[in-house]
């Protein structure tokens, strides 16, 4: 899936967020790319996924902010959380900046589920699957 | 020693000051009082020539000088210096690299070699109670309110200025280092027979350096210019009328 | 500091060097000049196949589809191979002025300046090398040219030469090594520390840093080495190509620092490959300074193979009119519990243009492992561009890899502070930019630090290059 976003008109602000379930075995790619052309402007890319055992997912995120958009404002964010054995992920965030005039700034995590919330919510009863769905959850309701 | 004329200030177009008219002679000590969002740190900010605000008409004379125009080192050379409410860090910037230019760029002339100005620095430091490690991080990186206030003091010593703006220094600090910094300020206003001018919400500050006239300040206009008595009408009142 | 032109050889020292003669060979690469290149430094046939099948290598690649653009590169218009007392008959007249101007401000010495610009030879560095050297052999360090190091040690390199960066590689390693000449070899065996950096300043007898250097350090296990190579004065080159190959072997508990500063002339296309093999519980930490050349194009690579293992690339470029600093890191973990950090910070100005690149794999199997990348990207003014290209590929559950980039210009508020201070505007812009680089260039010797702030002083006041 490829999501293009053009922001040309002065100070316009686009949010985008979008969340993706990588179900086991599935293969999941997905492109944004978001264009800063005009003044003044704002925007932000979240993606939030989860990866299932043996799923595999492909991100690449890109943020252009041109010469013509001063005073831009530009965050992209991928959020990965790996489940379980034969999980891959592929974040690729680029940033393309071709004005000083801005603040921009990408970040990008690949990682575990935390283990100490994993104790915890078994400690409280819930068994390791239960809790895994636990920590899914609120990973994607944050 | 300074002289605001009808000064009426803008920031991006919109109305923030209007009409500000006051004065502080060499050695005088002025409050300026008012409630949230009068416009209080805007009055400091263009005084030290902050580019956002722009003066729409009226002059600011400096020691006879005509300051609308200069930018906000050069009205730093000429000897005023903005103590800041919330002093912004910069990280990687060491504290004493930054305090021994900062002496060399005030005094072309002085003869204080460096290790002199170390320790000039050092007694400095215990007197105003500032840890020495501090003095070798990056300035303001990760320091508390007080001791951020405390620099600022610190910066003050070493750049012997003739005006000087306290930007609510009073806010955030404990009874301890208000008094610190407050002693420090007026033993360097009685040496250096300096100009101050105090923006506070709270008195106390106000106990440890007197001043002689009060201005109240409310949505961007002068409301009253006083003397020392109307701290007392403050502090009984607030700021309605 | 950088390197001498070739001098004969101090047989006081106990090194002998075989007798070159003056030669220059004819512009444009083919096998014949690759077959005289091996006999003229009266290489093995071992050495000559493996440099006629590296160029066959270099025949079949393309260059890369990213990055910069060197398609400007015409291959057939560089001299592969000098080797001379007189390089190409330097005279001071003919460094371009804009480096003699940078040496006038940055207060240097006349002597230093010719050298610098390649004219005279170090005589004093001749006392500190060889008391160095005496003391290194005695703890059984080596540290020679690689020419000689293949002569005297041909087992210990074969074993080890061209096996990190194989000679298919890419195609600027297949060049080097269809036609690498000189650069460090290093060894330090088991358990020894060498307390003092080896730095290319002290071999005197191998030429200024060439074009087409080849590298090589193996540190034993458990041993610790610091290597330094480069200067932050700018160098005259008028060698457009260089293309080095640096791989360092980090054995069980060693320990290696790799610090390079660059400020080639920016007649230099600077296409460089270095790599790292570190083992169970090894350290590799590069510093890695880009301020010079046309277009840079270099990746310190960290292969983490063994368990624990650590790599840090601390790099710092600094990009100024027609400037393309394409630079970054890699690291791929292939073990558990190995960590990697890359701390990258860059600076734009005047039209120049300094990109990030770099790739973060981590292997199904490399459990518990982390990785953090921060990207800070300074752009001084509207002329110039700033890109940051990350790959991330975390393949393993239990591991966490972390990104992080910004881009921005000098903060204003941080601008009024200081000009409410009194320091005028570019004096601020000036702390400021020293500030932000601050973290990494206090990783690098004392006085490359001073050197380096003070040359990007100089730089963003516009007054050189």
């Amino acid at each position: 899936m490829k999501y293009h976003q053009i922001l040309h008109e002065s100070k316009e602000v686009r949010n985008f967020s979008k969340t993706i379930l990588v179900k086991k075995d599935q293969n999941i790619e997905t492109e944004t790319l978001m264009e800063f052309i005009a003044p003044n402007t704002t925007g932000n890319t979240l993606i939030k996924a989860v990866v299932m055992p043996g799923g595999n997912l492909s991100l690449k995120g890109t943020i252009h902010i041109g010469k013509n958009a001063p005073g831009a404002q530009a965050n992209l964010k991928h959020n990965i959380l790996l489940v379980g054995n034969n999980s891959h992920a592929i974040s690729i965030p680029q940033l393309e900046i071709e004005n000083n005039d801005v603040q921009a700034s990408h970040s990008s995590a690949i990682g575990p589920v935390d283990q100490s919330q994993l104790f915890y919510l078994m400690s409280r009863g819930f068994s390791h699957q239960s809790a895994i769905k636990l920590i899914i959850k609120s990973f994607i309701a944050k | 020693m300074i002289k605001l004329n009808n000064i009426s200030v803008s920031i991006d177009q919109k109305p923030i000051l209007s009409n500000i008219s006051f004065d502080l002679k060499p050695g005088q000590i002025t409050a300026l009082m008012g409630p949230n969002g009068s416009g209080k740190s805007s009055v400091a900010y263009t005084l030290a020539g902050h580019p956002d605000y722009q003066i729409t008409s009226g002059e600011i004379i400096f020691n006879k000088k005509n300051i609308n125009n200069l930018s906000p080192d050069k009205r730093a050379v000429l000897g005023l210096f903005l103590a800041n409410q919330s002093p912004i860090a910069i990280p990687g910037l060491n504290v004493k690299n930054f305090l021994w230019q900062l002496y060399k760029n005030h005094h072309p002339d002085k003869t204080l070699t460096l290790s002199e100005f170390r320790n000039l620095l050092e007694t400095e430091a215990k007197y105003l109670d500032i840890k020495n490690e501090l003095l070798d991080r990056s300035l303001n990186d990760g320091f508390s309110g007080g001791e951020r206030k405390k620099m600022e003091v610190l910066q003050m010593v070493i750049t012997e200025p003739k005006f000087i703006i306290l930007d609510e220094i009073d806010s955030g600090l404990d009874v301890d280092a208000l008094k610190f910094i407050s002693q420090r300020i007026k033993k360097l206003a009685t040496d250096l027979n300096l100009s101050i001018l105090i923006i506070t919400h709270f008195a106390k500050i106000l106990d440890y350096l007197k001043p002689t006239q009060v201005i109240i300040l409310k949505k961007g206009q002068i409301k009253t210019i006083g003397d020392a008595d109307l701290i007392n009408q403050v502090e009984k009142l607030g700021f309605k009328d | 500091m950088s390197k001498t032109k070739y001098q004969k050889p101090d047989y006081k020292y106990g090194f002998s060097t075989p007798e070159i003669s003056v030669f220059k060979s004819k512009k444009g690469i083919d096998s014949n000049i690759v077959k005289t290149i091996s006999s003229l430094k009266h290489e093995d046939k071992k050495m000559l196949n493996f440099r006629l099948q590296a160029y066959q290598y270099f025949l079949n690649e393309s260059l890369p589809s990213w990055g910069p653009n060197i398609s400007n590169i015409d291959f057939d218009d560089i001299y592969y191979y000098l080797k001379a007392t007189d390089e190409e008959s330097h005279t001071w007249a003919k460094v371009p002025s804009s480096i003699k101007n940078t040496y006038d401000k940055l207060g240097v010495p006349k002597a230093e300046k010719q050298y610098l610009g390649g004219i005279k030879a170090q005589y004093e560095s001749e006392i500190i090398y060889g008391s160095l050297i005496k003391k290194l052999s005695k703890q059984g360090v080596i540290f020679c040219g690689m020419d000689e190091a293949f002569k005297k040690y041909p087992n210990l390199l074969w074993s080890h030469f061209g096996k990190i960066v194989p000679p298919d590689d890419n195609k600027l390693a297949s060049l080097n090594s269809a036609v690498w000449s000189g650069g460090s070899f290093i060894y330090v065996p088991k358990n020894v520390k060498v307390d003092l950096p080896l730095q290319t300043y002290f071999r005197i007898n191998s030429q200024k840093m060439g074009q087409f250097e080849r590298t090589l350090i193996i540190a034993d296990e458990a041993s610790f080495v610091h290597y330094l190579e480069g200067c932050t004065a700018p160098i005259y080159s008028t060698n457009s190509l260089h293309s080095a190959v640096v791989e360092v072997y980090v054995k069980k508990n060693a320990h290696v620092r790799y610090t390079t500063i660059q400020n080639w002339s920016t007649n230099v296309y600077n296409l460089v490959t270095k790599r790292a093999q570190v083992e169970e519980n090894g350290v590799m930490e590069w510093v890695d300074g880009n301020l010079g050349s046309n277009v840079t194009m270099k990746y310190p690579s960290n292969l983490l193979v063994g368990k624990n293992a650590h790599a840090e690339v601390l790099s710092i470029a600094v990009a100024s009119g027609i400037q393309h600093l394409d630079t970054g890191a890699k690291a791929i973990h292939l073990a558990p519990n190995t960590t990697s950090r890359i701390i990258s910070k860059s600076i734009s100005l005047g039209g120049g243009r300094s990109s990030y690149r770099g790739t973060v794999y981590i292997s199904q199997g490399a459990t518990n492992s982390r990785s953090k990348v921060v990207c800070d990207a300074l752009i001084l003014d509207k002329f110039s561009r700033s890109d940051t290209y990350p790959v991330n590929k975390n393949y393993e559950k239990s591991a966490s890899l972390e990104h992080e980039a910004t881009v921005s210009k000098i903060g204003q508020d941080q601008l009024f502070y200081l000009m409410s201070r009194g320091f005028s505007k570019s004096e601020s812009e000036g702390l400021i930019v020293n500030g932000f680089l601050a973290p990494l260039v206090k990783e690098l010797p004392l006085e490359y630090s001073l050197e380096l702030n003070r040359l990007i002083n100089l730089q963003m006041s516009g007054s050189v290059g």
